[in-house]
């Protein structure tokens, strides 16, 4: 990927678009939005990064798009998820079943635990294509192979007939990638597909993800805690807290003109390999959790710029800067923050 | 290396440890060796911190945990203020106990979760016979202050804290001894990005106000670098790369540690596309490649990397890379 | 390497909340009335009991239940209730004794073969061996060595619970040293002695007092099997096992006489695996979410 960050697509229309999105935890009595009022919008051959620390509802996000959610406890209270123009909300489990693994795919963070390991590798995608098409079993064990060797996996001819405990880590999130990408979905759900990998095969990892959008042009969701990963992967990034996106921006403006207090303060946490070393700045606190949120802005109590508005009044999702949003009464053109 | 002058305070020579795999069952047979540890060497200062970084399966781990003999080691030697800790009788050792300590990388596994944050950290206290009954809880609540935990905290159970909280108690246990050498095996990798860094903070405080000494186990090169005098690469049990931090930062002559430094992911995107990425996977530790173990995934091998192995040669007086090729990199 | 960790873990130990999880199912609640009254009625049997259970009235031979005899009355005219209560008792010590001796004798023959991985196979391998004698195999034994009798029956019950325990101890310990806590207490000092008793048992406690009281029940019914054969208890105490063996000469004019007894092992047995089910229910940590 060269760097076209400027370019969002504006004409086009997204391939997802996601609008007012809200999950809550019902726990007794008390409910909780662990995702409150996301808005976003993934295009096409585009990548678009959620960052944000545990807790902070990113993985609650990608679940509820796939509605994925155990419900109860959890639940859509409102809210679209407009694939391709249509709403996925208010479908059933079966019509779901049709989407998943066909439209949306998902990649999650455990390769370990993500494959079934009483079934062979060429079984498993070829499970995935035949239950959205109508493929006999040796075109779709050819398939399997050209998907394998997609991935890069070596001999894929021979890999086909392993089974998942013979591969290593960095193997099983390949395989799990020519899985999730079988029938060639619209958009690929990625969770932390690199946290459990070394940082030489994430390198890898990255890379092909990278190539592989590029050649498909499949819209990519991609979800860490890791704003390294972030920036070398996506386009557009957003940065949740506490259930809600607090900035959203193109990722060079993002990177650039971190605008947000947690933003900042996350940057300023990360132990870089290269610069100049001072002090590392970590955010005081920790984040609250979803039944305990304090009123107003919910990162008022660990931020330094947090006064009488702050605790009063919940800063909206606006525009400060073009295309880079900020939910902040400090943010913007001539700020303190 | 780090202190030339004064005797250093712990000095692990030629440390190895083999295990073995395979035949298990009732007829034991064709075991197969796998080398953990191979041969590996270095001494620490007073108030100093190793860092010892690698990815999975280099071996890393078992390092930390030879150091303090809850593993034992096959061979070699573990020298702490001169006494070895490899071949101390039971008591000494358990003695020994109050000089080094280690912390763990999961703090919601290395925590007994029937104790309280005032018991565990009390324990070792009046195991060793620091304190008294009396005045344990005094001790602790002083423990608490100074890794920022509040004292009213003493009586509440591990599942009552948050990840970083609960380090700060492993911290706090640690110290409780008064250690001299503070074993840290990865004590921030299972935590977010700000609580990590809340944590690094107080690691080195801590080392300025005690004087403590720390290994430093990580597979994450920027926490190294933030809180390491001196850095030890590993790779398939062996030591490939070591040096003063800032030296092996800024001029890394093996191979491996020049594609583990660019493979970070960096927080900024116009660094794209400056990485090295590395072949391939770890080779099979049970059949490590024949020469350099890094052979297989060297993008400058030569023919001499796979029929000699190579040792740790000095780059400078402080710096030594284990590569035939160092003076080409 | 690994994730991040989400903040909050589930609540501790359930200690308190096990009465009030235990009200929350009516069947749970009907088990454990139906079991105070049973031992209620074991304990106050000496104070409860009509009659005299030993007491031989040959004017009042195999008297179907009524008033006066609230469960009839046996082949020497004894009255059942009465010999109904004090039968309890003997068949609750029974279970209770074998269940107190095998689980401690598993539980550390369990913990050291975990701890220890040199006696764990020898250990495990001698478990194996006893496990493959069925108990009541071990009570024929035993009694023709010391004699048929409430001993025979407790030893016979204990040795078969044994290697059981000591399984589900062994696996319990084994989880339990995975945790690095144990590291951790090895490494300030503590020997291993101290790390067993304070930190491995601890945490396997509640797996093991869950099995033993599903283990309880099976014991119980096995104690009255061994009574039942003849090598338990002997008349003329009263033992429910064998009060229900004594009826059976009788069983088709007066099938009350072995019946009854049968009918309270199987209410003890029944309201016993109903709370030990929710009781696993409440404690395993793996069924909690």
């Amino acid at each position: 990927m060269t760097n076209h960050a400027d370019s969002p697509g504006a004409a086009a229309a997204p391939v997802l678009d996601i609008r007012d999105f809200t999950i809550e935890l019902v726990t007794g009595k008390m409910v909780s939005p662990i995702v409150d009022g996301a808005s976003f919008q993934v295009h096409e051959g585009r990548t678009l990064g959620i960052v944000g620390e545990s807790g902070c509802g990113k993985s609650m996000l990608s679940l509820g798009i796939m509605k994925l959610i155990p419900t109860p406890p959890a639940k859509i209270a409102e809210g679209q998820v407009l694939l391709d123009g249509s709403d996925l909300v208010p479908l059933s489990d079966k019509q779901m079943e049709q989407v998943r693994g066909n439209r949306i795919s998902m990649i999650f963070q455990e390769p370990m635990t993500s494959l079934n390991p009483v079934y062979t590798v060429g079984y498993q995608i070829g499970e995935a294509l035949r239950a959205h098409s109508s493929l006999s079993s040796a075109a779709a064990r050819q398939k399997a192979i050209e998907l394998l060797r997609k991935v890069g996996i070596p001999n894929p001819e021979k890999r086909v007939d392993e089974y998942p405990h013979s591969l290593s880590g960095g193997m099983r999130q390949r395989v799990m990638i020519a899985i999730a990408l079988a029938c060639e979905p619209r958009v690929l759900i990625a969770d932390e597909p690199t946290t459990a990998l070394d940082v030489t095969i994430q390198a890898q990892i990255l890379d092909l993800m990278r190539s592989l959008k590029t050649e498909s042009g499949t819209a990519i969701m991609l979800i860490s805690h890791d704003l390294g990963v972030i920036a070398e992967m996506a386009d557009d990034v957003i940065v949740m807290y506490a259930g809600r996106i607090i900035e959203q921006a193109p990722v060079h403006s993002l990177f650039a003109a971190p605008s947000h207090p947690y933003t900042q303060g996350l940057l300023a946490s990360i132990p870089a390999v290269e610069g100049e070393q001072h002090r590392l700045q970590p955010v005081p606190g920790t984040v609250p959790p979803p039944h305990d949120r304090p009123k107003g802005c919910a990162f008022h109590p660990r931020c330094s710029f947090s006064d009488e508005k702050c605790r009063a009044e919940r800063p909206p999702l606006e525009e400060k800067l073009a295309g880079h949003r900020v939910a902040c009464w400090h943010a913007g053109p001539g700020a303190s923050a | 290396m780090t202190a030339q002058n004064e005797t250093p305070l712990l000095e692990v020579r030629n440390l190895t440890k083999h295990f073995n795999v395979g035949g298990g069952g009732l007829f034991r047979r064709d075991t197969q060796t796998v080398k953990a540890l191979d041969d590996v060497s270095f001494t620490v200062g007073k108030g100093k911190t190793f860092a010892i970084v690698g990815e999975s399966g280099c071996g890393k781990s078992t390092l930390g945990r030879s150091l303090l003999r809850l593993e034992q080691p096959t061979g070699g030697q573990v020298h702490l203020d001169g006494t070895d800790v490899t071949t101390a009788s039971a008591a000494t050792l358990r003695a020994m106990r109050r000089k080094m300590q280690i912390v763990f990388q999961d703090p919601f596994s290395s925590l007994h979760p029937k104790m309280t944050a005032g018991q565990l950290v009390a324990e070792p206290m009046l195991l060793h016979r620091i304190a008294t009954r009396k005045d344990v809880r005094e001790r602790v609540a002083r423990l608490f202050e100074l890794v920022g935990l509040a004292p009213y905290q003493m009586d509440r159970y591990p599942h009552q804290f948050s990840g970083g909280q609960r380090q700060r108690i492993a911290i706090a246990r640690a110290l409780a001894v008064d250690p001299s050498l503070i074993v840290c095996d990865e004590p921030v990798s299972a935590l977010d990005v700000s609580i990590q860094a809340q944590i690094i903070n107080l690691l080195t405080d801590l080392q300025e106000k005690l004087g403590v000494s720390y290994v430093f186990i990580s597979h994450d090169l920027g926490v190294v670098r933030y809180i390491s005098h001196e850095i030890a690469v590993m790779y398939l049990g062996k030591i490939i790369e070591q040096g003063p931090k800032d030296e092996l930062f800024s001029s890394p002559k093996h191979p491996y540690t020049k594609a583990l430094l660019s493979a970070v992911p960096r927080p900024d995107p116009t660094y794209r596309s400056r990485r090295i990425v590395l072949k391939g996977d770890l080779p099979n530790p049970l059949d490590p490649p024949p020469g350099c173990s890094f052979s297989s995934r060297c993008a400058h091998v030569r023919a001499t990397c796979r029929e000699v192995e190579p040792q740790l040669d000095a780059v400078s007086p402080q710096h030594r890379a284990a590569c035939h090729f160092w003076r080409e990199m | 390497m690994t994730s991040p960790i989400s903040s909050e873990t589930a609540a501790g130990f359930p200690g308190r909340h096990l009465l009030v999880s235990l009200g929350r199912d009516p069947v749970s609640c009907i088990a454990l009335a139906t079991l105070s009254a049973l031992f209620l009625g074991a304990v106050l049997a000496h104070w409860i009991a009509p009659y005299d259970p030993l007491a031989i009235d040959m004017m009042k031979v195999l008297k179907a239940p009524s008033l006066e005899h609230l469960f009839g009355t046996d082949g020497q005219g004894r009255d059942i209730f009465s010999r109904s209560l004090y039968g309890l008792r003997v068949t609750i010590l029974l279970g209770f004794s074998a269940i107190f001796v095998g689980g401690t004798v598993g539980t550390v023959i369990g913990l050291v073969a975990g701890f220890y991985p040199k006696a764990d196979t020898i250990l495990m391998r001698l478990m194996d061996v006893i496990l493959s004698f069925p108990a009541i195999l071990f009570g024929l034994a035993i009694a023709a060595i010391i004699g048929s009798g409430t001993t025979a029956v407790i030893i016979a019950l204990s040795v078969s619970t044994t290697p059981l325990v000591a399984r589900i101890a062994r696996g319990a310990a084994l989880m339990a040293l995975a945790h690095d806590y144990v590291s951790s207490g090895r490494a300030i000092g503590l020997n291993d002695w101290a790390l067993l008793w304070r930190y491995v048992l601890p945490n396997c406690i509640s797996t093991i007092v869950v099995f033993l009281t599903l283990r309880l029940g099976q014991a119980i019914l096995l104690g009255a099997s061994l009574s039942f054969l003849g090598l338990g208890t002997q008349p003329p105490a009263p033992e429910l096992g064998t009060m229900a063996a004594q009826g059976i000469g009788f069983f088709f004019f007066a099938p009350h006489v072995t019946l009854i007894p049968s009918f309270v092992i199987f209410f003890l047995v029944l309201s016993m695996n109903i709370l030990g089910d929710s009781l696993r229910d409440i404690l395993d940590p793996r069924l909690r979410s």
